[in-house]
């Protein structure tokens, strides 16, 4: 029941590679690759956190590489590529969710109920009753963005400097959120 | 309970398709080729160019079709018989006249200065007529 465990963070130098590679016509089909066998599982995993589902996530990953591919381009490189990577994965999500709040012009839909759904799904039966389900259900009552703070810090163990350049957010304001999503979380599980 | 956030595993309780990321870049380049190829520069330049020029055009349309909407009140208002408009103004009762400005009101609301209503029309006309009939003696 173990999720693939993430990839070591790559260093600079596959980066630069990318770019290299992408710098010439001739080898940009090989840089892609290499952007997807580096990053495709730390993204996979980043974006399934966020909206659960296994084909909504695929789209939203996909989606990603494409956006990241197509802007490559303009990349600046003193921002890591991961960190530009997490931010566009990032805001997909949080669009792609947004969206699903607001569909058909009606008031604000909840859809944590169809979250909770959705994990029980891909849950196998034996987990049901584990730890590690549990938790995903208090995460998932939290809302978008402070779920996103709680994911990055508590899965990926991301540094605070990292997330604040990825979610464009102070490091002060993002501590503060990843205390009130934590505490959010215990106070859930201690009530149940 | 244990305090999961110290005692998870930190792993997920669900996991990806069995050889989900060996399809994955396959079908991501297959997507990104199937995609439209982004038009040169000045492609779309032309296209802003026409969609200036269609606007431009319209917006000539409409300032023609409102001239000859005011065109078309003055034709309307010459074709007046003034002795009518004076019968009607002076004896207030002339049934003629009275059709006559009736069709002018109707049509005053349709199409000539939408904004202003029915009975402001008629006292327009009416004053027209008056300004008529006063340089007429």
């Amino acid at each position: 029941m173990s999720a693939d465990s993430p990839q070591p963070k790559p260093p600079l130098a596959v980066d630069r590679e990318i770019l290299q590679l992408f710098a010439s016509e001739q080898t940009r089909d090989s840089a892609l690759r290499l952007l997807m066998q580096h990053y495709s599982k730390r993204l996979y995993w980043h974006i399934r956190k966020m909206v659960i589902d296994h084909d909504e996530t695929d789209d939203l990953l996909q989606e990603t590489f494409i956006k990241a591919w197509k802007g490559l381009a303009n990349f600046r490189d003193e921002a890591a590529l991961y960190t530009w990577l997490y931010r566009i994965a990032t805001n997909n999500c949080l669009t792609h969710l947004k969206k699903k709040r607001e569909r058909f012009f009606l008031p604000i839909h909840d859809i944590t109920p169809e979250l909770q759904e959705k994990l029980s799904a891909a849950t196998p039966s034996e987990a049901a009753e584990s730890i590690e389900f549990k938790l995903q259900q208090a995460i998932l009552r939290l809302p978008d963005k402070q779920r996103m703070v709680f994911n990055m810090r508590y899965y990926d163990e991301m540094p605070y400097e990292e997330m604040s350049q990825v979610l464009g957010t102070s490091v002060g304001a993002l501590k503060a959120s990843y205390h009130h999503a934590a505490k959010k979380v215990e106070d859930f599980l201690k009530n149940r | 309970m244990q305090n999961p956030l110290k005692h998870s595993s930190k792993q997920l309780p669900y996991q990806a398709p069995y050889g989900y990321f060996e399809s994955l870049e396959a079908r991501t380049l297959g997507k990104l080729q199937a995609q439209p190829v982004p038009k040169p520069l000045w492609q779309g330049y032309l296209a802003y160019a026409g969609i200036a020029l269609l606007l431009l055009v319209a917006t000539y349309a409409g300032w023609q079709s409102q001239q000859t909407g005011t065109n078309d009140w003055e034709q309307l208002l010459s074709q007046i018989d003034h002795e009518a408009k004076a019968d009607y103004l002076l004896n207030q009762g002339n049934p003629d006249a009275f059709y006559q400005l009736a069709d002018f009101e109707a049509a005053a609301a349709d199409h000539w200065l939408p904004e202003l209503e029915a009975d402001e029309a008629l006292q327009w006309l009416e004053a027209e007529t008056l300004e008529t009939l006063m340089s007429e003696l």
